[in-house]
């Protein structure tokens, strides 16, 4: 790749001038100052490939765009069609019908807990072989690529672009004035939200109650109180006497301690992130990405820290991102190609540094951008807590598309905390 | 000519006639039409029966099982989709009723003679041309529990002490999305019984003037008589909408908080979101039976009372 670079950069065509220019352009405006990278296509052929991403924001829709723009101008052989105005949610379903129709793209943007899916149905063409040859695989956190392979002994399914860690984000002021330091333990934090609460104008915890995000973030909390949800051998362990206690302290504090919000039951991001950009809640798990607002918003007051633990150790949930390469796409070659760009160099910074989330190659982590971040650099000095559930459990979508109104039922009191981990449980047995 | 008299009456030439008379023309102007409906609804209803007789999974579509009636059994016990009956049938009364007394009122009150009437017809259908799903995030905005308009003006003037987290009550979600609902759909509703109120001739007011009928009376006796149709038709219609509503629901509690608006039309996206198609086109197979079954049975009545005292 350098020596590629290196020799057109001597003779600079009109495209790759412009994608010079639109990169430099896009990351300027990231305060990042950088070069566009120059692809290679490994074919020579004119083809058209098609790719989706979901746009959380105008901000995200326009890195998408703009990589495109870059990949389509660094060479001469390969155009690149974006698509991505889509939500999240729509994501996965539009590529299902759209695969179903035999109409997908050839490459989308992916989540880790929505790949095992995909590969057992026959939708995902793995990537280990064409890893394997690329000369900068060594460049990828290893423990990240172990994660793509989504279980043991099975291929690399995806590239990494970004691992998004979900820390504690807490108000170091209100901590400080009340005599207290960040919580280390899943008791120390359920103490610091009761005692930190003044109601009805500040409460001691953001608590979600919508969608299945708003169970994901307790998810390293019950892995650190031993609980693995599934095991391969079919064993499930979420109605145990340990896992149904951390739910039910968790739930205490919206139902005894009173020190979540009352409108926990149907509070979503855009509810949590008004409350803590407001000052009206002091502790909110979440990612980097809302870091830049936050910090905006409330400057040195907003500190991170891992994830409480309930056993000797911390777990940080860490979902991996990136492309993947659809079963059905015609020109493989071509479709890698694109993988690798926008995986590489500064199309993967405008997914990473613009978004302010953490990039999984070793050469990008150390850029100022991420050092810079207190959130993305405490949350890379513990990459070795980064973790996720068994997704790859062959109930485990079941569980997680279902279990959605039984936690907010749990919130609502409505059940107890042992009645949601038993239908959780359930689930994640396919009994229901 | 004998002849020719002789073989008309042949089985061979009536049929030769027959033929010509077969105007095909008609056939042919509708067949596009009939195509059409054929692929965009023949065919989906027809899919729809022959996947809710299936395992289908959109994850695995080419590998859909025959289940025979299994997902119309399974229906008979879950709970979600038996308590869903009933959530639907709350939604189709509260918004139509409620829609129904709001835009009567407004249909006559658009039908007198005053000035800007031309402007305030126009003006009463922003909130019909406002997209759905934006009149919920604006009512989800208004009921927001910590910074929405409502809690902040009930606080200012002292009617609650602290704001009251709206949508996460059960009975306080649903009917603040019946409102966004009714807000949304009653000016539809008030045009077409304004449509109808001007179809009374005015002539029939003048005799009941002449004759010292009240105010009252005429509503009563001339009014409603006439419009009568007209609302009873709305009613179906509108029922058969609401049944089949989704978005705003959807945009405004995701069904919840817990299953507590969970309609069929919900329960049955919210399966299509998790791919189980199969389970949730039986869902909406039986929603559309029991549909159909309520619009015939009320078509029916409609025809043999209302209709026929009118004409």
């Amino acid at each position: 790749m350098d020596k590629t670079r290196s020799r057109k950069t001597t003779s600079l065509t009109r495209r790759q001038a412009l994608a010079t220019a639109l990169g430099g352009a896009a990351l300027a405006a990231g305060g990042l100052g950088a070069q566009a990278q120059v692809a290679s296509p490994a074919i020579r052929k004119k083809v058209k490939l098609t790719f989706w991403n979901w746009a959380d924001n105008p901000v995200h829709q326009k890195i998408s765009v703009d990589s495109v723009a870059m990949f389509n101008a660094s060479q001469n052989f390969i155009e690149m069609e974006v698509d991505a105005n889509m939500a999240v949610m729509e994501a996965r379903k539009k590529l299902v019908v759209s695969y179903a129709a035999g109409a997908a793209p050839d490459v989308v943007m992916t989540i880790q807990y929505w790949v095992q899916d995909y590969f057992e149905n026959g939708l995902l063409e793995p990537i280990e072989d064409r890893f394997n040859k690329w000369d900068e695989k060594a460049d990828f956190f290893p423990n990240i690529m172990e994660q793509t392979r989504s279980r043991a002994g099975q291929p690399f399914l995806f590239v990494p672009q970004t691992s998004i860690p979900y820390f504690l984000f807490y108000r170091a002021d209100w901590f400080k004035a009340a005599g207290l330091t960040p919580p280390d333990t899943y008791d120390q934090f359920i103490a610091a939200a009761k005692a930190l609460t003044k109601a009805p104008d500040r409460y001691g915890f953001a608590m979600r109650g919508q969608t299945a995000s708003a169970i994901q973030v307790i998810f390293p909390i019950w892995a650190s109180a031993g609980v693995k949800f599934a095991t391969p051998d079919g064993k499930v362990d979420f109605d145990s006497p340990a896992a149904i206690e951390v739910t039910d302290k968790w739930l205490g504090m919206a139902l005894r301690d009173k020190s979540a919000q009352p409108t926990a039951v149907n509070d979503g991001y855009r509810e949590l992130y008004a409350l803590m950009e407001k000052g009206r809640c002091a502790m909110w798990y979440y990612g980097p990405h809302a870091s830049p607002a936050l910090i905006s918003a409330l400057g040195d007051a907003i500190q991170g820290v891992q994830n409480p633990r309930v056993g000797e150790k911390h777990h940080m949930i860490a979902n991996p991102e990136g492309p993947m390469m659809v079963s059905s796409c015609k020109e493989k070659e071509a479709a890698w190609e694109f993988m690798k760009f926008i995986t590489s160099g500064d199309a993967a910074m405008l997914f990473t540094a613009n978004r302010m989330v953490p990039p999984v190659r070793k050469t990008l982590s150390q850029r100022p951008v991420f050092q810079n971040n207190r959130f993305i650099k405490m949350s890379l000095d513990h990459l070795d807590t980064w973790w996720t559930p068994p997704y790859d459990h062959q109930h485990w979508t079941n569980f997680q598309d279902k279990i959605p109104p039984y936690w907010q039922e749990a919130v609502r009191g409505n059940i107890t905390a042992a009645q949601f981990n038993q239908q959780g449980a359930k689930f994640l047995r396919g009994e229901a | 000519m004998t002849t020719d008299i002789a073989d008309t009456g042949t089985p061979a030439a009536i049929r030769t006639k027959r033929r010509k008379r077969l105007d095909l023309l008609p056939y042919a102007l509708i067949a596009p039409i009939g195509l059409l409906l054929a692929a965009i609804t023949v065919y989906p209803t027809i899919q729809a029966i022959y996947l809710s007789m299936t395992d289908a999974s959109l994850l695995r579509l080419a590998r859909a099982k025959f289940v025979g009636l299994l997902n119309f059994t399974r229906m008979m016990g879950d709970q979600v989709f038996l308590d869903g009956l009933w959530r639907t049938l709350r939604w189709d009364f509260a918004v139509v009723s409620l829609e129904l007394c709001i835009a009567l009122p407004i249909a006559l009150f658009l039908n007198m003679n005053f000035r800007g009437r031309g402007f305030v017809r126009a003006a009463m259908m922003v909130p019909y041309i406002t997209p759905p799903a934006v009149v919920g995030l604006l009512f989800l905005f208004m009921f927001d529990g910590n910074f929405g308009v409502v809690n902040d003006l009930l606080v200012r003037f002292g009617v609650l002490d602290r704001g009251i987290a709206w949508m996460s009550d059960p009975v306080a979600s649903f009917w603040i999305v019946v409102s966004a609902m009714v807000w949304y759909g009653t000016p539809l509703m008030a045009l077409i019984l304004l449509a109808a109120l001007q179809t009374i001739p005015a002539e029939l007011y003048e005799a009941a003037e002449v004759d010292g009928a009240s105010r009252w009376s005429q509503f009563r006796s001339i009014t409603i008589p006439h419009i009568l149709p007209s609302i009873l038709f709305l009613v179906l219609l509108r029922m058969i909408w609401m049944s089949n509503h989704i978005d705003m629901i959807f945009v405004m509690t995701a069904g919840g908080p817990g299953f507590t608006n969970h309609t069929e039309a919900i329960y049955s996206f919210s399966l299509t979101n998790q791919f189980q198609i199969g389970y949730a086109s039986a869902i909406a197979v039986v929603l559309a039976g029991i549909l159909m079954v309520f619009s015939a049975l009320y078509v029916r009545h409609l025809a043999r009372t209302v209709l026929a005292q009118t004409s």
